[in-house]
């Protein structure tokens, strides 16, 4: 098994037929990517909205307990 | 009872919080070897595969278009599977797989249509013909939009997941008369390279680097739709104890 090309130049032309090959591949790879991306950015997403969420609910649930009676924490 | 028994891991399987779990193990692994598959057959395609006597140097896109298209087709059974076990068992994680296999559908299928499009031009001198194999694989990209556009389409989650189900089962039509269409019309593009009965149409040194690619999507199938399948499950599950106490002991490990 060798390389099929003599150069770099060569590997990029191919014959002439190199802008469809490396157009084909650029394009694949560019959604291959974005595939994996996207979850990975959703997922962040969600795991930071849920995060504000239970901060929220912990301020909430702190100060409706110092406006109460005085089993509040006094610290 | 032992019906009971019998049945518990099929709803284990069912439970998004087993699901995430699981699959939180399974994922470094499952991203080393797609990587490292994908890398390898690419460069080992482009690179050192012999050239194809008649088509030259443009049929290494092959090494894109017949993986892709492969799981364009494979996905469509997957996302169709899922929403039948959805529809009849009411299975949680099967809506949620449904709905993560339509973008990933989509996209492999853009991808098979995109690079035989261009592939096309310097073998059959156009981009783009309506042959029965081309039009078939068009149809199946509607198709998958169809899901990706009716999963959001509902005020109710159930009544979305029902519709784009039973829309995947109706799409099954489709599949078989993409497989055979290079056998019941006369087409320019060319039967399978790849037959279950029988040795492939190529050269082991081109195909070779095939299989490496088609079994580098496979794991890249499942990479992707299991990336999406967990952050559907966080977000469906995101008021439910488990996923607050990931999330909380997640931001104490920061």
């Amino acid at each position: 098994m060798k390389i099929q090309f003599q150069s770099l130049q060569d590997f990029m032309v191919m014959d002439g037929h190199g802008m469809y090959v490396w157009l084909a591949v650029l394009v694949s790879l560019w959604v291959l990517v974005s595939l994996v991306l996207r979850p990975l950015s959703q997922h962040r997403k969600i795991t930071a909205s849920i995060e504000r969420q239970l901060q929220g609910e912990k301020i909430g649930y702190l100060s409706s307990n110092r406006r109460g009676e005085s089993d509040a924490p006094n610290s | 009872m032992t019906s009971n028994r019998k049945w518990t891991w099929f709803h284990r399987l069912g439970s998004p919080r087993w699901f995430y779990h699981k699959t939180s193990q399974w994922l470094p692994w499952l991203s080393i070897v797609t990587g490292a598959l994908l890398i390898t057959g690419l460069v080992w395609g482009l690179a050192y595969a012999p050239e194809d006597a008649r088509q030259g140097n443009s049929f290494r896109i092959i090494y894109l278009h017949v993986p892709a298209s492969v799981l364009a087709l494979a996905g469509y059974y997957v996302m169709a599977i899922a929403g039948a076990v959805g529809l009849i068992w009411k299975m949680k994680l099967a809506y949620i797989v449904m709905r993560a296999a339509a973008p990933l559908g989509a996209a492999l299928t853009f991808i098979a249509l995109f690079t035989g499009a261009v592939w096309g031009k310097p073998t059959w001198g156009t981009y783009w013909v309506w042959d029965a194999r081309i039009t078939s694989m068009l149809i199946l990209l509607f198709l998958y939009l169809g899901v990706l556009a009716l999963r959001n389409a509902y005020n109710s989650y159930e009544a979305a997941n029902k519709s784009s189900a039973i829309l995947s089962l109706v799409g099954t039509v489709n599949i078989p008369i993409i497989y055979k269409s290079v056998d019941w019309w006369q087409t320019l593009h060319q039967p399978a390279t790849i037959k279950f009965t029988g040795a492939p149409s190529m050269h082991p040194d081109m195909f070779a680097p095939l299989l490496v690619m088609i079994v580098g999507f496979y794991s890249f199938y499942a990479l992707v739709l299991i990336l999406y399948s967990r952050a559907e499950v966080l977000q469906r599950e995101q008021k439910s104890s488990w996923v607050r106490e990931l999330v909380t002991d997640k931001r104490d490990r920061r």
